[in-house]
């Protein structure tokens, strides 16, 4: 009995507040243990619903690559911890690579500019670690997670991992 | 009614009571099966049968301590919170992946059936710090479970 009371208790939602925007940056990792910088916002609603847009990119040479994650999450008080919550939800994937050619060395082919999209799931770990007035400050964990193409029956994803801090303020 | 009769009945009774009473919370045995993310590009297609980087073998005691043990992300010992099947996690431990072996933590979300036998699916995220970097697997995996 006291053990489901308590189960309850770490899993409820946590208590409304007021909606904050918040701007987000940190390490985006796609799966080779490499980090690069990525940037973004966020918008928590009391309900403990939150929308997530992030963006990072690269050049090198006449390679411009582009990509940006879209995602629509839930808080649960997951780990019973106040300080520690977990998220889940779905996410959308936007990858961008564009090949350009310049005068002086025309090189490029046909159909290497490419553009895709993909839908998965999220799940991740968050913690706000200070409010003070109308701000807070936190981290956050991220897994978004995308069937690789026929190899999802045999469970075969795609990652992009974040590591990012976040300022907010509350509206 | 003969006295016969009436204590095969209360036999009766008593064995249906036996079998519905309240079972004590036990030691829950899960063995997984899918692919590991081990930092090199993502996961490959598992072996048919599952190989040994393929597999994770997960113990659940009646305090609901983990212990997970995987060649990736690793072996893993953290503490589970559930609900109605679902139920996330997170804890600490040996972190492997293609780089090597590193200290770190994890964090996981699954979902279990309820029963002796259960069926188990589990995502698990894992971040380790290693003599060159971070490490950071993960494995999507289903499997089946055993309640002792």
């Amino acid at each position: 009995m006291t053990s489901s009371v308590l189960v309850a208790t770490a899993i409820r939602p946590p208590v409304a507040r007021a909606a904050e925007f918040r701007l987000t940056g940190g390490a985006i990792e796609e799966g080779d243990d490499r980090y690069r910088p990525a940037a973004g916002i966020e918008f928590v609603a009391g309900s403990g619903l939150r929308g997530e847009i992030l963006v990072w990119g690269r050049n090198f040479g006449l390679v411009t690559e582009r990509s940006v994650l879209v995602a629509g999450m839930k808080s649960l008080d997951l780990f019973g911890n106040k300080a520690l919550s977990g998220v889940f939800g779905i996410t959308f994937l936007g990858e961008s690579t564009e090949v350009t050619a310049d005068s002086a060395n025309d090189v490029k082919v046909e159909g290497d500019s490419s553009q895709s999209t993909n839908i998965g799931g999220v799940f991740g770990v968050r913690s706000t670690f200070l409010e003070w007035k109308n701000m807070t400050v936190g981290a956050a964990w991220e897994s978004h997670v995308f069937p690789a193409g026929v190899g999802a029956v045999l469970l075969v994803t795609g990652r992009k991992q974040t590591l990012t801090v976040n300022a907010g303020v509350a509206l | 009614m003969t006295p016969s009769t009436k204590w095969i009945l209360v036999a009766f009774l008593v064995c249906v009571s036996c079998l519905q009473a309240p079972k004590a919370a036990a030691t829950t045995v899960i063995a997984r099966f899918g692919p590991a993310a081990a930092g090199q590009g993502g996961p490959n297609v598992p072996d048919i049968p599952p190989g040994a980087t393929d597999t994770e073998l997960s113990i659940v005691t009646a305090s609901k301590t983990e212990i997970n043990i995987a060649l990736f992300p690793g072996i893993l010992i953290g503490r589970r919170f559930d609900k109605d099947g679902y139920y996330g996690s997170g804890g600490a431990g040996a972190v492997i992946s293609g780089e090597g072996l590193g200290l770190g933590g994890y964090a996981a979300i699954g979902y279990e059936t309820q029963g002796t036998w259960k069926f188990n699916v589990d995502f698990k995220q894992a971040i380790g710090l290693a003599g060159r970097g971070l490490m950071s697997g993960y494995a999507l995996r289903v499997g089946a479970g055993v309640e002792f």
